[in-house]
């Protein structure tokens, strides 16, 4: 028989590859493939996988921080505001029963799989006038054509209270909180795709770090688990990042949907029906 | 451009050896696990945890330490976020069953 161990990093691979070339990072797959798939409790597969992200955040980073990528003040201000959400995350995920948990995932999956269904194109603004008062220019190297980039950072008000619901979801359910920071800084704050999915990151490894110091001090770490997420989520993560630009995005895009929608649906039966 | 550019190399360092420790050790940690070694696996997979637990924040830290000089805003931020870090940690501990 195969140890569970050896079958969470098989998941974790899996979820860490296809994460990584769909866009939407491990944690939203490795969570629902470890409690459904694998019958780990849901408290032990949410602090595993913010384990996950940690280590996919903090190795990615270090890369994009030498290509200049990252906005350093965009991302240490939201930061201030998800570390927040993730303490708040962390403390009530302790608090409640795993099947409201399970119900909370599973809303989660089906606004994530609605939203990469009928997803926007990124919005790339041009900076006119002079900057407000809440508002400012930056400036990156784009990778592919070596020009630099200007662009006008707005409504860092909203943003930041915007990122205390990212952090909040990130230490309650372990997905990180790339579903919500990357929205929020693009489309709201008018940052460049390829700065806000960089930047977004950046921010969550420390994020995680808030929640998950909570999940280890209850003693929901456990470490063989830890070694198998970290491990096929580093190596899946940098496996789908190469995949990236070979395989056909929207086909994948559409089996997450229906994967999400499959796991959604074992996640809410899970909350309201018997096998809690 | 490239001149203009704050100091990275720092912490770009600590977040490389950092998860590339930690998952080395969690790693390690597991092959004992599955070699039947549990009770030095545990050990192990506990100082990977605590080394993956550390690196984020050591890299704020070497932030910190960068870009006083050049970027105090951005320092000041990176000091802000310590502290949020700061009181997870006393929560965990002060919340331990």
């Amino acid at each position: 028989m195969i140890p569970l161990e050896l079958l969470a990093l098989l998941a974790a691979l899996g979820a860490g590859v296809f994460g990584a070339v769909v866009g939407i990072g491990g944690g939203i797959i490795v969570v629902p493939l470890l409690a459904v798939g694998l019958g780990v409790p849901l408290h032990n597969a949410i602090a595993v996988s913010l384990l996950g992200v940690i280590a996919v955040s903090t190795a990615a980073s270090a890369n994009y921080l030498e290509a200049g990528l990252v906005s350093r003040r965009i991302g240490l201000t939201l930061l201030v505001s998800t570390t927040l959400g993730g303490i708040i995350g962390g403390f009530v995920a302790g608090l409640i029963d795993a099947r409201v948990l399970a119900a909370l995932f599973g809303i989660v999956l089906i606004a994530v799989a609605l939203r990469m269904f009928f997803g926007r194109e990124p919005v790339e603004p041009a900076t006119v006038e002079e900057p407000g008062p809440l508002e400012f220019d930056a400036t990156y190297i784009e990778p592919r054509s070596g020009e630099e980039v200007a662009y006008r950072v707005r409504n860092f008000g909203v943003g930041s209270v915007v990122s205390v619901f990212a952090g909040v979801l990130s230490g309650l359910l372990g997905v990180g909180g790339g579903i919500i920071n990357v929205p929020t800084m693009n489309s709201l704050m008018g940052v460049p795709i390829r700065v806000v999915t960089t930047t977004s990151t950046y921010m969550l490894g420390a994020t995680a770090v808030a929640s998950a110091v909570l999940y280890f001090s209850r003693g929901e770490v456990e470490p063989a688990l830890a070694g198998a997420v970290v491990v096929g989520s580093v190596l899946g993560g940098r496996i789908g990042a190469r995949l990236q630009h070979r395989l056909p995005q929207r086909a994948l895009v559409l089996l997450f949907v229906g994967v999400a929608a499959f796991f959604a649906l074992q996640m809410l039966l899970r909350a309201f029906g018997s096998a809690a | 451009m490239t001149s203009q550019r704050p100091p990275i190399l720092l912490t770009a360092r600590v977040l490389t050896y950092g998860s590339i420790g930690a998952a080395t050790l969690l790693g390690v940690g597991l092959l004992l696990d599955v070699a039947g070694q549990e009770s030095v696996a545990e050990m192990v997979g506990n100082i990977g945890v605590v080394v993956l637990l550390a690196t984020p924040v050591t890299g704020l830290v070497s932030t910190w330490s960068e870009l006083r000089a050049s970027r105090p805003v951005h320092a000041r931020l990176a000091v802000a976020v310590l502290l949020v870090l700061g009181l997870a940690t006393l929560i965990a501990l002060l919340a331990r069953p």
